[in-house]
């Protein structure tokens, strides 16, 4: 199973740079980059900030999708 | 990640500056030996001063650099002085990374120190050739250690760079 999710099309609704939405949710502009990508899968707390932020639910932003999961 | 490669290179530079420190004043201390063995005057004891001036004429400048500026990263002189400047923990992402890099460092250590242990039983053989012989091998763990650290943590940056 793999973590897709839409934060990338928000953030350019709400005309976020990467940096800015890092320093809403307290992270850093790189980390912002690796979700985006799906090269870093967030934690709970701070996928739940990020939904937060853009007033939506989680399903509205993070969903599963089959595939082959990468690990170590 | 330039800032990761310097970091690696200072630290391999002044751990060999510091062996060889170490080895300096294993020498001096060899003759201070041979002094009190037989204190009758006149007695010298002679040192290398090279090593000790590259390693407070190069290393310390920038360590003090460094230790400003994560200083102002860490906001905290504690956590500046006490935690390496190579430990990443800015955010989730860069904790899980630089976990990484401790565990890839603690697996390869747990089969440096027993081969590290085994060397030394030689170290009767050629105490007389390579006295600091024991010096050598305290130096190569360390280097193993944060080679291991830096290699995994610049693996795992590549990975989950975001870049």
């Amino acid at each position: 199973m793999e973590l897709q999710n839409r934060v990338k099309e928000l953030r350019a609704r709400f005309d976020w740079t990467q940096g800015s939405l890092g320093d809403r949710v307290g992270v850093t502009r790189q980390t912002i980059a690796a979700i985006e990508k799906g090269d870093y899968t967030p934690s709970l707390t701070l996928a739940l900030k990020i939904c937060n932020v853009f007033h939506l639910k989680m399903e509205d932003i993070f969903w599963l999708t089959k595939g082959v999961e990468e690990d170590e | 990640m330039n800032n990761i490669f310097f970091l690696a290179i200072l630290n391999i530079v002044t751990v060999l500056l510091f062996g060889w420190v170490l080895i300096e004043l294993y020498d001096a201390q060899l003759q201070f030996v041979e002094v009190m063995e037989n204190p009758e005057p006149p007695w010298a004891i002679e040192m290398n001063a090279f090593p000790f001036l590259l390693l407070f004429v190069i290393c310390a400048p920038i360590y003090i650099y460094l230790l400003v500026r994560t200083k102002r990263e860490r906001k905290s002189v504690w956590k500046a002085f006490m935690l390496p400047m190579e430990f990443k923990e800015t955010d989730e992402r860069e904790r899980m990374i630089t976990a990484k890099a401790c565990r890839g460092s603690y697996v390869v250590m747990m089969f440096a120190m027993p081969i590290a242990a085994g060397l030394l039983i030689m170290y009767p053989t050629i105490q007389d050739t390579l006295p600091y012989y024991p010096i050598i091998i305290v130096i190569l763990l360390l280097l193993i250690q944060m080679i291991s650290y830096f290699y995994t943590l610049h693996k795992n940056f590549s990975k989950v760079s975001g870049l």
